[in-house]
């Protein structure tokens, strides 16, 4: 995040606590677009989605009074949807989902993968077809609002987890995006 | 984070092709909760309530300014009844601008309706124990209410010059650091700038 950035965010927030329409409509015209993204990523259904958003816009509303680093404001709002979304996510019975999605994370020292990717088209088309937490931990990845620290926070994992995660995210989609290309 | 990433992030956001209606109806919805949009009915029921403040600010104009008391407690009616039409006036002017303008900001306007509505009935109170309960009283526990009335009526004044003093307090605070944000921002934006510029 450039300083530029940083106080870019101080000053929205500030705003935002004042109650000012405008700055409140300024940061989800910013964010909504992100954020719908990842929530997105999430879950399945479209409306659902939708539903998230608006749930977390209310969380951001009600909290951002709250908001003690305005500097933080990406992880901050990325964390809201994560909770609200795993919010729904458990009340659709889908929890499990996510812990068997757990199950093969290991830790390991640093994995600062060799792997990239430059299609776009093909990493959209990827994503939706590995697992949620590796589909979770990339999409914030790609986004590249958040450094490792943050995706750790916004996820409520360890920076150790995140890292290994992402490891065999990258693998995964990896082996997926082959796989496509070797049945065309 | 360099150039060619944040490409890579922006054009993996264009992929996503949201449903209008779904976007459409959470742009409503969202509006709804940052504010409400009033009716006729409502406009015009705010219109007579802010009506009511003005007709409750020109006694207390004329009680305050105009009026003599006489006695040690001129000087105290005529603050008590100094504050009753400051709060009526801006109990009228708020009712006039949200109906106005037909639509409530729900982050802002409920709090100041609820502060300036205590503040005027906390007022009123004030007032009918002047006006009626103590000539009613006898003669010999008068001045007993009387203490109590002068003990509440300043309690009035003090919490509401204190309330004003914080509020001017804050809004101050607040633009002087709006300010200094928007300063630093114009300076960070010049640095990048000089930066991005190549070298001659």
């Amino acid at each position: 995040m450039t300083e530029k950035q940083a106080i870019y965010y101080e000053l929205l927030v500030l705003r935002c606590r004042q109650g000012q329409k405008e700055a409140f409509e300024e940061l989800v015209r910013n964010w909504e677009k992100r954020l719908f993204f990842y929530v997105r990523r999430l879950v399945d259904d479209e409306q659902d989605a939708w539903q998230i958003l608006q749930q977390s816009w209310v969380k951001v509303l009600r909290g951002i009074k709250k908001l003690r680093q305005p500097r933080k404001l990406p992880a901050w709002l990325y964390g809201i949807a994560h909770n609200t979304a795993i919010d729904h996510l458990r009340t659709k019975h889908s929890q499990q989902v996510l812990i068997e999605g757990n199950a093969d994370v290991s830790n390991i020292e640093d994995c600062n993968s060799t792997l990239t990717f430059d299609d776009v088209e093909q990493v959209y088309y990827g994503l939706g077809r590995i697992s949620l937490p590796h589909r979770e931990v990339l999409t914030l990845f790609f986004l590249q609002d958040l450094s490792t620290d943050e995706i750790a926070q916004v996820l409520g994992i360890s920076i150790g987890t995140v890292k290994s995660r992402l490891h065999y995210a990258k693998r995964a989609l990896k082996a997926i995006l082959e796989k496509e290309d070797s049945e065309l | 984070m360099n150039q060619s990433n944040k490409t890579f992030s922006d054009k993996l956001l264009e992929m996503e092709k949201p449903n209008t209606t779904y976007k459409e109806q959470f742009e409503i919805q969202l509006q709804t909760v940052l504010e409400k949009r009033l009716n006729y009915a409502w406009r015009v029921g705010l219109l007579l309530l802010g009506a009511a403040g003005l007709l409750i600010a020109i006694p207390c104009g004329h009680m305050a300014f105009l009026t003599r008391v006489g006695g040690e407690l001129d000087l105290f009616v005529r603050i008590v009844y100094l504050s009753g039409m400051v709060l009526a006036l801006s109990w009228a002017i708020l009712m006039g601008w949200v109906a106005v303008r037909g639509k409530l900001n729900l982050r802002l306007h409920p709090a100041y309706i609820a502060i300036i509505g205590i503040a005027l009935c906390f007022f009123f109170m004030l007032n009918f124990t002047g006006r009626f309960v103590l000539p009613l009283a006898r003669e010999e526990h008068r001045s007993i209410l009387g203490t109590l009335l002068v003990l509440i009526g300043f309690f009035l004044i003090v919490t509401f010059v204190l309330c004003l003093i914080l509020r001017v307090l804050y809004r101050t605070e607040f633009k002087t650091r709006e300010k200094l944000l928007e300063i630093e921002y114009r300076l960070a934006e010049l640095a990048e700038k000089l930066e991005a510029k190549p070298d001659k």
